[in-house]
C-alpha cells in the first residue's frame, strides 16, 4: 500500500492538492483552520493505488494547539511512507520551517511549492531545481488552483514511494524530467540528516552522538527536542548519560525553555541561508491592493457594520434568488408531481395506507425539504465566495475587540461562521483556538449558530406569515442567534470557564479571485449532504411519524386521536406559554431532535393532510404571525441534532457536556421562546 | 530599540526579543516574528496590530505588540528575551 501524507502551513493549499490527487470534495477555503482533522482519499496512478491523508494546517512540529498535534502525532508515527511537504511560494522563509523540522525527522519529503501563479506576481523568482539539490529532497513547483504542475508533482511521489519500497536494491536513478525540481540521486537514496547551527547550540554535537549511539533516532531531531526541554529522549537512551549531557540536563530541568528559541533561531538562521540563496524577488504592488481593501473592510468603525451589511445582502439574495426565483417553481413542480402520483396510485387501486406515506409522507415531507433547494445553494454560494476571496479571516479581526468584551477571542468567530453551514464542522472548527476554555466556550454556544437545516423551517413560516419580508426575518433570526450566543458566552466565561482568553495571533490570507470551482464544490458538498439527510434520516423520521398518525388503526390520519396527536397532546400544555400549544408544533419539534429538516418534513406531513387546503392555508390557521416567530426561535436556538451531540460528546471526550449542552440549550431556546411571545403579546401582536 | 506597538504605520522595525510567556514567544517564533524578522505595521489604531512580515500579513493582539521589542532602521541591535 502506498502512503502518502499532505502537511504544510494553514492555508496553503494542501487540501486544493489532496483534491487534485484524489478528485475529492473537501472544502477549500482561503482562512486558516479550514482543516481541523486529517482526511483520507485514494487515487490510482499508472496502475498504483495511492492513500492520501490530509492533514491539519501547521506552522510547526509542536502542539500549541489540538489541530497542530494531529499533524505532529501523525508525522511522527511514521504510518505514511512519504511526506508531501506543501509550501507557500510567496511565504517560503516561514513555510520551510515546518519542511526544515520534517528534514530533521529523516521522514521522506518531496516539497510542492505551491500558488507559484502568485509567486510571479509578487516578482518573487525561486531556483528550485538548486533548492532541490540544497535540501537532498524533490521540489516540485505548482498552481493548484489551476491543476498546474499536478502531474509532475504525482510522477514525482510515485518515483520516490517507488524508490522507498524498492529497498536494498539500490540502482542508479535515471535523471529523467530534468528541471522538474529532481536531484541527482541513486534509488533508494540515503536520506542525509540535516545538520546545522552545531557551534550555535550548546552540546548538540555531543547530544546527537550520544542519542544515536543508545538507538533513538533521528537523533538530531530528539537532540533538538531536549534543547526544547522535552528530556524524554534522554530517559529512552540505553547509554549510560554522559557527564557534559547530564549538566545539560539539569540546566534544562530547573529551565525548560532556556534554549528553545534558540532552536528556533538556528532554524530560521538556516533557512536564512537557503532562501537569500536560492530565491530573488522584486518589488511588486500585489500588496498594496490588499493593503487598500483592508482599509475599508478592517476599519475600527466600520468593520462590523460592513459585515452585518455583507450577510443581510447575502440573505436578500438568498430569498429573492433561491426562493422567490425557483423555490417557488420548484415547488409548484413537486405539487403538480404529488397531485398525477396521488391519482396514479389510486387508479391502481393501492392500499390507502400506503398511497398515504407515498404521497403524504415522502412527497408531502422529504419532497418538499427538498424543495428548498435552491435557496440551499444560493446560501452556500455566497458564503463560498465570501470565504474564498478572504474576507472571512478579516471578520475574525473586525470582531475581536468586541468578541474579548464577552470572554472570546475574534478567532471563535470562525467556528460560529463555519456552523453556519452546519454545526457539526462548527463544533470542530474549535479545535483552532489554544486556549481551553476559549474552545469550550466557543463549542458550546455552536448550536445557536443557524445551521442550514433550519432554513427550510424559515422559509416555510415566513413564506406563509411574514411573505416579502422572509430575507429580513430570516437575517433577524442569525442575528438573534448570534446575540444569544453571545450572551450565552458572557455568563460561561463568568461562571463555568472563568480566567484569561488566548491572545489574537492570526494569519490574514492575501484577497484572491475566488476559484469558482471550489465555491461550487463547497456548495455542491453542502447540498449533497443536506440531501443525504433528507433522503435517510428524514424517511426514518417520517416512516415513525406516518406510522404514528395513522396508529391505532381506524383512527382519522393525523387526526388528535392517533398516537402522533396523542404525544403531541402530551408535549403542547408546555409550549402553551410561547404560544404554541397545539400538538402539531410539538410533534414538529420532537421530529426535529434527530435532524431538523425533520420539522420541516413533519409539519408538511400533518399540514398537508387538511383536505381541501394548501399547506400554507393549514399553517396560517395553526399558528398566528406571533406564534410563529416564537416557534422559529425555538427551532433557531433549541437542543442540536443528534449528530452535533455525538460530535460535542467525541471532541469534550465526555457525556457530561454533552448532556449539559442537549439540556440548557432546549432550556435557553424555551425561554427565549416564551419571551419573545409574551412580550409579543404585552405589545399588542398576536 | 522600542516597543512593536509604538510602530507607526508604514513604519518599519526589525525584532530584537519580546517579553513574553515561552509557549507564545515560540508561536510567535514560529509564525515568522523571530529575532531579526523585519516587520512593516501596517495598522494600528484599535484591535490588532496588523503586521506586514515578507509576502504575508499577521493580526496580532495589542497587548503582544507592547512585549515585542524592534530596533529601527539605523538602530543598534541588543537581544531581548524573558
Amino acid at each position: 500500500m502506498n502512503r502518502i501524507a499532505l502537511a504544510g502551513n494553514p492555508n496553503i493549499g494542501k487540501t486544493t492538492i489532496f483534491n487534485a490527487l484524489t478528485g475529492a470534495n473537501q472544502k477549500v477555503s482561503n482562512w486558516p483552520g479550514v482543516t481541523v482533522h486529517k482526511k483520507e482519499g485514494q487515487f490510482v496512478f499508472k496502475d498504483d493505488f495511492y492513500t492520501v491523508v490530509d492533514l491539519p494546517g501547521t506552522y510547526s512540529l509542536g502542539s500549541y494547539s489540538e489541530d497542530e498535534r494531529i499533524a505532529t502525532d501523525y508525522v511522527l508515527s511514521k504510518d505514511a511512507q512519504l511526506i508531501l511537504n506543501v509550501a507557500d511560494a510567496t511565504n517560503l522563509e516561514r513555510n520551510l520551517y515546518l519542511t526544515v523540522q520534517l528534514l530533521e525527522m529523516e521522514v521522506p519529503v518531496v516539497l510542492a511549492l505551491n500558488m507559484m501563479d502568485e509567486a510571479e506576481r509578487f516578482n518573487i523568482h525561486i531556483d528550485h531545481e538548486a533548492l532541490s539539490e540544497t535540501l537532498g529532497i524533490p521540489v516540485v513547483p505548482v498552481t493548484a488552483a489551476k491543476l498546474k504542475g499536478i502531474d509532475v508533482l504525482m510522477e514525482t511521489v510515485a518515483d520516490e514511494l517507488a524508490c522507498i519500497q524498492r529497498g536494498t536494491s539500490p540502482r542508479p536513478r535515471r535523471r529523467r524530467r530534468q528541471g522538474k525540481g529532481r536531484p541527482n540521486r541513486t534509488c533508494p537514496h540515503e536520506i542525509t540528516p540535516l545538520r546545522y547551527a552545531e557551534e550555535a547550540l550548546p552540546s548538540i554535537s555531543e547530544l546527537t552522538e550520544y542519542l544515536n549511539n543508545s538507538g533513538v533516532t533521528p537523533s538530531f531531531w530528539y537532540a533538538l527536542q531536549v534543547l526544547t526541554g522535552d528530556l524524554s529522549p534522554l530517559e529512552a537512551a540505553n547509554q549510560p548519560v554522559p557527564e557534559a549531557i547530564q549538566a545539560l540536563a539539569d540546566e534544562l530541568q530547573k529551565d525548560p525553555h532556556k534554549y528553545e528559541l534558540d532552536v528556533i533561531d538556528a532554524r530560521y538562521r538556516k533557512i536564512h541561508t537557503l532562501v537569500t540563496t536560492h530565491v530573488t524577488e522584486a518589488p511588486s504592488a500585489q500588496e498594496q491592493k490588499s493593503d487598500r481593501i483592508d482599509r475599508i473592510l478592517m476599519h475600527p468603525v466600520w468593520g462590523i457594520p460592513i459585515f452585518a451589511a455583507v450577510m443581510f445582502i447575502v440573505f436578500q439574495l438568498t430569498f429573492a434568488v433561491g426562493q422567490d426565483l425557483f423555490g417557488d417553481a420548484l415547488d409548484t413542480q413537486v405539487s403538480r408531481f404529488a397531485e398525477w402520483l396521488r391519482g396514479a396510485l389510486a387508479a391502481t387501486q393501492v392500499h390507502p395506507l400506503i398511497t398515504g406515506f407515498i404521497t403524504e409522507g415522502l412527497i408531502g415531507g422529504i419532497g418538499t425539504v427538498l424543495t428548498f433547494i435552491p435557496l440551499i445553494v444560493v446560501l452556500y454560494l455566497l458564503i463560498g465566495f465570501l470565504e474564498d476571496i478572504g474576507y472571512m479571516a478579516r471578520v475574525a479581526y473586525v470582531m475581536d475587540h468586541f468578541m474579548r468584551k464577552i470572554g472570546l477571542q475574534g478567532k471563535a468567530v470562525v467556528s460560529m461562521i463555519v456552523g453556519f453551514g452546519c454545526n457539526v464542522p462548527g463544533v470542530m472548527a474549535t479545535r483552532t483556538l489554544e486556549n481551553q476554555n476559549d474552545r469550550m466556550i466557543a463549542l458550546l454556544i455552536n448550536p445557536f449558530m443557524s445551521c442550514g437545516a433550519k432554513i427550510p423551517v424559515y422559509a416555510m413560516l415566513t413564506g406563509v406569515f411574514f411573505q416579502q419580508y422572509g430575507g429580513v426575518v430570516t437575517f433577524l433570526l442569525y442575528v438573534l442567534g448570534f446575540v444569544i450566543a453571545i450572551i450565552v458566552a458572557k455568563v460561561l466565561s463568568l461562571t463555568l470557564f472563568k480566567g484569561d482568553t488566548a491572545d489574537f495571533i492570526m494569519e490574514m490570507p492575501p484577497y484572491r479571485l475566488p476559484v469558482l470551482r471550489n465555491v461550487f464544490r463547497n456548495m455542491a458538498d453542502n447540498v449533497l449532504s443536506f440531501i443525504k439527510r433528507a433522503t435517510t434520516i428524514i424517511t426514518i423520521v417520517i416512516a415513525v411519524i406516518y406510522l404514528l398518525s395513522v396508529l391505532p388503526y381506524g383512527v382519522e390520519p393525523y387526526g388528535a386521536q392517533s398516537l402522533l396527536g396523542r404525544i403531541g397532546g402530551w408535549i403542547a400544555p408546555v409550549l402553551t406559554p410561547m404560544g404554541n400549544g397545539n400538538w402539531q408544533a410539538a410533534v414538529g419539534l420532537v421530529a426535529g431532535m434527530p435532524a431538523k429538516e425533520g420539522i420541516t418534513a413533519t409539519l408538511s406531513m400533518i399540514y398537508a393532510a387538511d383536505a381541501g387546503t394548501s399547506i400554507q392555508q393549514a399553517l396560517a390557521a395553526g399558528f398566528t404571525p406571533l406564534s410563529a416567530l416564537s416557534f422559529l426561535v425555538m427551532v433557531l436556538l433549541y437542543t442540536p441534532c443528534v449528530a452535533v451531540l455525538s460530535t460535542v460528546r467525541a471532541e469534550t471526550g465526555s457525556m457530561k457536556w454533552m448532556f449539559f449542552m442537549a439540556i440548557y440549550t432546549m432550556l435557553v431556546a424555551y425561554g427565549f421562546s416564551v419571551l419573545v411571545y409574551q412580550i409579543g403579546r404585552l405589545l399588542g401582536f398576536s | 530599540m522600542q516597543r512593536l506597538i509604538s510602530l507607526e504605520k508604514g513604519q518599519v522595525g526589525r525584532i530584537t526579543g519580546m517579553d513574553l510567556p515561552p509557549h507564545t514567544t515560540k508561536r510567535l517564533f514560529e509564525l515568522g516574528l523571530h529575532t531579526s524578522a523585519q516587520v512593516t505595521m501596517k495598522k494600528n489604531n484599535q484591535g490588532p496590530c496588523v503586521l506586514g512580515i515578507h509576502h504575508f500579513t499577521i493580526a496580532v493582539s495589542r497587548k503582544l505588540c507592547e512585549n515585542i521589542f524592534v530596533t529601527l532602521p539605523g538602530e543598534t541591535t541588543r537581544e531581548v528575551r524573558v
